[in-house]
C-alpha cells in the first residue's frame, strides 16, 4: 500500500488506516525509538505515546513539507528524546534540584538556537554522505556508538574516530565548547 | 547520553528543526548497507566477462562485498549465519584460486572451482531467500511475493546453461543476459520488500571495518599474485662457468675439419668438446645466417634476434641442424619467458640426439647452461607427423651476450631431397603474466628463420 493509500484510509477508516500504518511503519518507529531509549519498557511506552500522538495529529501532516516517513521519524525522534529527558530530570531529581537555565526559552535564546540551527543546516549540506549520515546517526536518531559502528560497517573505534573528527570539524565552523 | 557535553547536547538540540534529507533517511536503517553490498556481490559474481582481467577482479569484489554483506546480518538469524560462513568460504577459495592462478599448479583446481563457486553461490541465493523469510516472520509479516525465490530459480537457469553450453552461441547469451537481468530485478526487489519490515535485522559488531577488509584482501592478494606470477614466470636454469680447458688433439682436428668444411667460426667456437666428438664423421657442411631485418618478426612488435642455421652432413642421408641464435643487447633484460621450438621436416621424420646450450655473460663470466629441449609431435592437417623440439627457459636477469644454439640430428627418407628446418624464438610480453601458462599458449613476441638445404649438392637452396 502507497502512502496516498494510506493517508486516503486514514481519512476515510482511521481505525484500519492506522492499523496499517503501524504494520507499515511500526518497525521504522521502534527503529528510531529504541536508538534512543535502551530500556525496552521505555521504548514499550514510547512507541504506545507515539501511536497515540499520531491517531490525534496526523491529520496535520502535509504530505507537500515531506515524505511521510520523515514525518514519522521526526515524531518518533522527538517523542522519544523526551521521554529520555524526562527520565534524566526525574533521575536528576532524585539526587540533586534541577538547575534550568533562565535563557532557555527566551525569545533570544529560540533565535540563536535557529541561527545556529541554520548554519548547521549549511554545514551538514557540505558533508559528504557518509559523512552525514553518521553525523544524523548520532545526534538526530541518538543511536549508540556500537548500534552506528554495526551498522555502518564500522569498528567502534573507527566510527569514534570520524565522529571525532567530524565533531571538531563543526565546532571550528559553529564555535563552541572550545573545552570540551 | 551520559558522556555528552555542553557541544553535544546543543548539536542534538538544534538538530531537532533539522529533519534528515531524503536520502540520509533512506540510509539511516540497519539492513540497506548489508543488503546493497549482498546484491551487489551476488551481481557481481554470477556472470563473468572475459576480458581486461574483469574475470578475476569482479568475482574478487564480488566475494568481499558478499562476506561483507553477511557478515553484518549474520545475528539476525541462522540462515544469514550460515550464509555468513559460506561466503567467507567463497572469498577463501577465490584467494587461493587466484594466487594458484599465478602458478603452474592451478590446473585442475581451477577448472573445478568455477562449478563450485557456483554451487555455493547457489546457496548464497537460497540462504538470502530463507534468511529474510525468517525476519520477516519473526516480526509476524508474510511477504507478499517471494522475489528471492526467483532470483535462485533464474540463477539454477543460468547455472543449466552454462554448464550446457560453455562456449555459448548468440542465442544462449542472450538468454543468460535475460537470466542476468531477471536476478538482478528479482534481487532488488526483495531489497525493497526490506522497506516495510527490514527495520528488525539486527546488525553486528565488527572487529575490523569494512573498508580495512576490504584494503587488507586486495592488497595482500595483489602481493601475493604479483610475487607468485614473479617467481612461476622465470623459468630457473642451472648455469655454470665456462671452464677454459685445452681440447684434445683429436677434437681440435673435428674443429680444423669444420672450419674448412665452411662451419662459421663464430658458431663453431660455442660448440663444446662432446658435442663436435658426435661431428666426427662429417663430410660436408652448409649455413645461412639471417640478419633480423631480412626475416621481421610476425606478431608486428619490434623483437630482433640473429639466427644462423648449419646444417652438417654426417652420412650420405643423415645431417645435423644446428640453429644458433643471439639476443640484441637492446633486448630488455628482466624479460622473463622465453621460449626457442625448431621445427623438423614433416612426415615421418624424427629427430634424434636433440641438444641445445645457452650461454650468457654474468658479471664478466661467461656462462653455460643446457637448453632443456623436449621432443614434441603433432598430427598436421594432411596426416603426417610434425616433430618440434621445444624449449622453455628465462636467462638470468641483467645477464650480457644471451646466445645459445639448438641441435638435432635427421635420418632423410630415400624420397626427400633435401632437408628443411626452421627455428621460432619467443619472448613473453607482459600481458601474459597472469594467469601463468607457457608462452606456447599466450601472447608473445617472435622472431622467426627457415631455410632448406639441398643434399646434391649439399647446399643452402635459395
Amino acid at each position: 500500500m502507497s502512502d496516498a493509500e494510506l493517508l486516503e484510509q486514514l481519512q476515510s477508516a482511521p481505525a484500519d488506516g492506522m492499523e496499517a500504518l503501524l504494520a507499515k511503519y511500526g518497525p521504522l518507529l521502534r527503529y528510531v525509538i529504541g536508538g534512543i531509549l535502551r530500556d525496552p519498557q521505555d521504548a514499550e511506552d514510547c512507541f504506545s505515546e507515539v501511536s497515540l500522538s499520531l491517531w490525534q495529529k496526523l491529520d496535520g501532516y502535509d504530505a507537500g513539507r515531506g515524505a511521510l516517513t520523515a514525518y514519522l521519524t521526526a515524531a518518533a525522534r522527538n517523542t522519544a528524546l523526551n521521554h529520555w529527558k524526562a527520565r534524566q530530570r526525574r533521575e536528576a531529581h532524585l539526587t540533586e534540584p534541577a538547575v534550568e537555565p533562565a535563557h532557555q526559552n527566551t525569545p533570544e535564546a529560540e533565535l540563536l538556537r535557529r541561527e545556529r540551527a541554520e548554519r548547521l543546516k549549511a554545514a551538514l549540506g557540505r558533508l559528504g554522505e557518509r559523512d552525514r549520515q553518521l553525523f544524523y546517526r548520532k545526534y538526530y536518531y541518538l543511536q549508540s556508538i556500537s548500534q552506528i559502528a554495526a551498522e555502518m560497517g564500522l569498528t567502534e573505534r573507527a566510527a569514534e574516530g570520524r565522529l571525532y573528527r567530524l565533531r571538531q570539524q563543526l565546532r571550528q565552523e559553529l564555535g563552541g565548547d572550545k573545552d570540551a | 547520553m551520559p558522556e555528552w557535553d555542553a557541544f553535544d547536547l546543543e548539536l542534538a538540540d538544534s538538530m531537532t528543526d533539522l529533519t534528515p534529507p531524503e536520502q540520509t533517511l533512506r540510509a539511516v536503517t540497519p539492513w540497506r548497507d548489508a543488503v546493497r553490498r549482498i546484491v551487489l556481490g551476488l551481481c557481481l559474481t554470477c556472470f563473468t566477462l572475459s576480458f581486461w582481467y574483469l574475470q578475476y577482479v569482479l568475482p574478487a569484489v564480488g566475494a568481499v562485498e558478499l562476506y561483507l554483506g553477511f557478515r553484518t546480518l549474520r545475528r539476525t538469524n541462522r540462515w544469514f549465519r550460515a550464509a555468513w560462513m559460506i561466503s567467507a568460504c567463497k572469498a577463501i577459495l577465490l584467494y587461493c584460486n587466484l594466487i594458484l592462478l599465478a602458478t603452474p599448479f592451478s590446473g585442475k583446481w581451477s577448472a573445478a572451482l568455477p562449478v563450485l563457486s557456483s554451487v555455493l553461490t547457489f546457496f548464497l541465493f537460497l540462504f538470502l531467500r530463507q534468511g529474510l523469510r525468517q525476519a520477516a516472520s519473526s516480526i509476524a509479516q508474510t511477504p507478499k511475493r517471494d522475489p528471492a525465490l526467483w532470483a535462485c530459480l533464474w540463477y539454477l537457469v543460468l547455472m543449466a546453461l552454462a554448464l550446457f553450453w560453455p562456449q555459448p552461441g548468440f542465442g544462449v547469451f542472450a538468454v543468460m543476459v535475460y537470466a542476468f537481468c531477471r536476478i538482478v530485478k528479482a534481487l532488488l526487489a526483495a531489497a525493497a520488500e526490506l522497506e516495510d519490515w527490514g527495520y528488525t535485522v539486527r546488525a553486528a559488531p565488527v572487529r575490523t571495518g569494512a573498508r580495512q577488509l576490504r584494503r587488507l584482501f586486495f592488497a595482500s592478494l595483489l602481493a601475493l599474485v604479483l610475487l607468485a606470477s614473479l617467481v612461476s614466470n622465470h623459468l630457473a636454469i642451472d648455469g655454470a662457468p665456462i671452464e677454459q680447458t685445452s681440447e684434445s688433439a683429436e677434437t681440435a682436428d673435428i674443429r680444423t675439419r669444420l672450419a674448412a668444411l665452411g662451419f662459421p667460426a663464430e658458431q663453431l667456437g660455442q660448440l663444446p668438446e662432446t658435442e663436435l666428438e658426435s661431428l666426427a664423421e662429417a663430410d660436408a657442411c652448409c649455413f645461412e645466417a639471417y640478419t633480423p631485418s631480412e626475416h621481421p618478426n610476425q606478431a608486428n612488435v619490434p623483437f630482433e634476434v640473429t639466427f644462423t642455421t648449419v646444417y652438417v652432413r654426417l652420412a650420405e642421408r643423415t645431417i645435423r641442424t644446428y640453429h644458433f641464435f643471439s639476443l640484441p643487447e637492446e633486448t630488455p633484460r628482466t624479460v622473463w619467458q622465453n621460449q626457442i621450438t625448431v621445427y623438423t621436416n614433416s612426415d615421418e621424420q624424427r629427430p634424434r640426439d636433440i641438444t641445445g646450450q645457452l650461454r650468457w655473460t654474468s658479471d664478466g663470466t661467461a656462462m653455460a647452461a643446457d637448453l632443456p629441449l623436449e621432443l614434441a609431435e603433432e598430427l598436421t592437417y594432411f596426416g603426417s607427423t610434425q616433430y618440434s623440439c621445444q624449449a622453455a627457459f628465462s636467462f638470468p636477469f641483467h645477464t650480457a651476450d644471451r646466445q645459445g644454439w639448438a641441435a638435432f640430428t635427421t635420418d632423410l627418407r630415400e624420397d626427400w631431397f633435401g632437408m628443411h628446418s626452421s627455428i621460432y624464438y619467443e619472448q613473453q610480453l607482459y600481458k601474459s603474466f597472469y594467469p601463468w601458462t607457457l608462452l606456447s599458449n599466450a601472447a608473445s613476441r617472435r622472431a622467426w628463420a627457415d631455410s632448406v638445404c639441398s643434399l646434391e649438392p649439399f647446399q643452402i637452396d635459395p
